[in-house]
């Protein structure tokens, strides 16, 4: 297909989905579907610049989007209250506690107790499929620096599930005192995580 | 939760099945109205601009001095042959492989006399260069240099990110469009907000470090601990580099995102060269370095900090950086066989590695052991 246009609907039609799924983890639906409508509209104006496999760099895109609104004082939401807000009953009664040990509430907690950093590292390899190189593709950053970021989210979750095992009440404890601290150590400077995803 | 396979499926199946639900109604609501309003918007067709480049390609090397230019002609018109690690002064393209195949081995053998050490925390510090795209990922032609350093030891690890961040661009011009557009805000190696400088800090519990490839995690003692010959370091790599048997999810040793071995043997050889590993094992990595096919050296490069190296590439081993793809290097010290610098820039003999063309440099500024973190190790 050599029509830029029809070039460009595939495009669309393969992974706006995928764009708006990542939006909505960000943000509620109107703005996530305004972001993601907005990443395909400069992928259109930047055609020439679009890499194949598109999807990592168009993910990219909005990633920057979500940003360029929570700059523009639009609220961006904690991926953590987002994925609590998106979550139904079908969710709890497909949850497989058998297979996992633990239950779905409390691997959910352990989850939100880490920064936006890891958890954006967790997903985009785990919920968006993304390779390494795919997944240091959309944030921007080497295939080496990302295997070291997720390398260390998957740490802290498994700390964070270690201490739900142990201590019942451990996560309230650690919600209180913000992500980074739950592992005893000092208090990362007024820089967090959170900031910097 | 002790498997990484179980940790990850875990975190999938934590996955909202309405983020689906909410996709498909969105894609059926919003399709014909969002591609009519492109079709509006742009009328007239995508951008004919060329495709994008990295910083500073396709334009003249503004970074590099008269003389290395005078180098650079003087390495095209001898190449010559060597043997030992490249004592001679006149910049030299080589390649052969049996030259470079010579060179690894010769760093081997001087990295096997190096005395082992040990101490408390490993410490590494790193200036990376790096492309730096403003927030729709337009290119200007800018450069973002940060420096970190970290220091792992076997139960705490420490990290400070974003020292000295500073900005450069690959030629007037670039930063006048730059400063035309509005200055709009430059990203960050890390990709924290934009616009943002400022040095932070994070502790971790017991990190150790990431191996490559989604190869698992390894403890200081563990680094400490590889092997020290070349069989049993290529055994260890080879089993690591198999992966599990079991589908490690949809990605992982086996997914689509698995590396070639020869670009998993060289991850590693970052990792050992950089890393707390024994005088043994670094020479084991050379040794096994030097079997690997497409191997190419280039004399006398060098690194941003003005340290000379020995470039080293592998074949086919790229690394892909904002959806660019280039060759990688290593930037060896001949004297030493220290890893100076990891580079996906071109790389040309008797040349300065200019950060403003390819997809980054990681310069290794210092490593060494110290006892406490924060510190430096000593002089």
């Amino acid at each position: 297909v050599d029509d830029p246009r029809e070039r460009f609907a595939s495009l669309y039609d393969r992974c706006y989905r995928n764009v708006l799924r990542y939006a909505l983890q960000r943000a509620e639906q109107g703005s996530a579907e305004d972001v993601a409508s907005e990443a395909f509209l400069i992928a259109w104006r930047r055609w020439p610049d679009v890499p194949e496999p598109a999807l990592p760099w168009l993910l990219g895109v909005a990633r920057n989007l979500l940003r360029k609104q929570a700059q523009a004082g639009r609220q961006r939401r904690l991926l953590a209250d987002r994925v609590a807000a998106l979550t139904s009953e079908a969710d709890v009664v497909a949850w497989d506690a058998g297979e996992h040990v633990v239950e779905r509430a409390a691997a959910l907690d352990a989850l939100a107790s880490l920064s936006e950093h890891d958890i954006e590292a967790l997903t985009l390899v785990t919920w968006h499929g993304l390779d390494a190189r795919e997944a240091a593709a959309v944030l921007g950053c080497t295939p080496r620096t990302f295997a070291v970021r997720l390398h260390r989210a998957r740490r802290r979750l498994s700390a964070a599930l270690w201490a739900e095992d142990r201590a019942p009440d451990a996560s309230a404890t650690r919600r209180a005192a913000g992500a980074g601290r739950h592992e005893g150590l000092p208090r990362q400077p007024a820089v967090s995580a959170s900031r910097r995803t | 939760m002790n498997g990484r396979d179980e940790l990850l499926r875990l975190v999938t199946d934590l996955r909202p099945a309405q983020l689906d639900e909410l996709a498909d109604d969105s894609y059926a609501r919003r399709r014909d109205h969002d591609l009519a309003r492109t079709a509006t918007r742009f009328p007239q067709g995508p951008s004919s601009a060329r495709r994008r480049l990295p910083a500073g390609y396709g334009r003249p090397r503004r970074y590099l001095l008269p003389s290395a230019i005078a180098a650079i002609a003087a390495a095209v018109a001898v190449a010559v042959a060597v043997s030992g690690a490249f004592p001679g002064s006149r910049p030299r393209q080589v390649a052969s492989a049996a030259d470079a195949q010579h060179f690894l081995k010769a760093s081997g053998a001087i990295a096997a006399q190096a005395p082992a050490t040990t101490g408390a925390y490993w410490y590494v510090k790193e200036r990376s260069f790096s492309p730096s795209l403003t927030i729709d990922n337009k290119s200007y032609g800018a450069v973002v240099a940060e420096t970190d350093e970290s220091w792992t030891g076997q139960v705490h690890d420490s990290q400070t990110y974003d020292e000295d961040v500073s900005f450069s661009f690959a030629s007037a011009a670039d930063e006048a469009r730059w400063q035309a557009a509005g200055r709009p805000p430059l990203s960050t190696i890390y990709g924290q907000p934009f616009g943002r400088t400022k040095p932070w800090t994070r502790y971790f519990l017991g990190l150790g470090y990431a191996a490559p490839g989604y190869s698992g995690e390894f403890s200081l003692h563990q680094m400490q601990r590889l092997p020290a010959t070349e069989a049993g370091l290529r055994a260890l790599l080879l089993r690591l580099w198999n992966g599990p048997d079991e589908t490690y999810l949809r990605q992982g040793m086996r997914g689509p995102g698995r590396p070639t071995y020869n670009t998993f043997l060289v991850e590693w050889a970052e990792s050992i060269l950089s890393g707390p590993t024994a005088p043994g094992t670094k020479a084991a990595i050379y040794q096994l370095l030097a079997g690997q096919p497409g191997l190419k050296i280039i004399d006398s490069v060098t690194d941003p900090l003005g340290r000379i190296g020995v470039a080293v590439s592998f074949g086919a081993v790229t690394m892909e950086v904002a959806g660019q793809r280039y060759r990688s290097y290593l930037l060896i010290d001949p004297k030493t066989a220290q890893l100076l610098a990891i580079a996906t820039n071109p790389v040309r003999a008797g040349s300065v590695i200019s950060p403003a063309q390819g997809g980054g440099v990681t310069v290794f500024e210092e490593t060494g052991w110290t006892g406490k973190i924060g510190v430096s190790p000593p002089a």
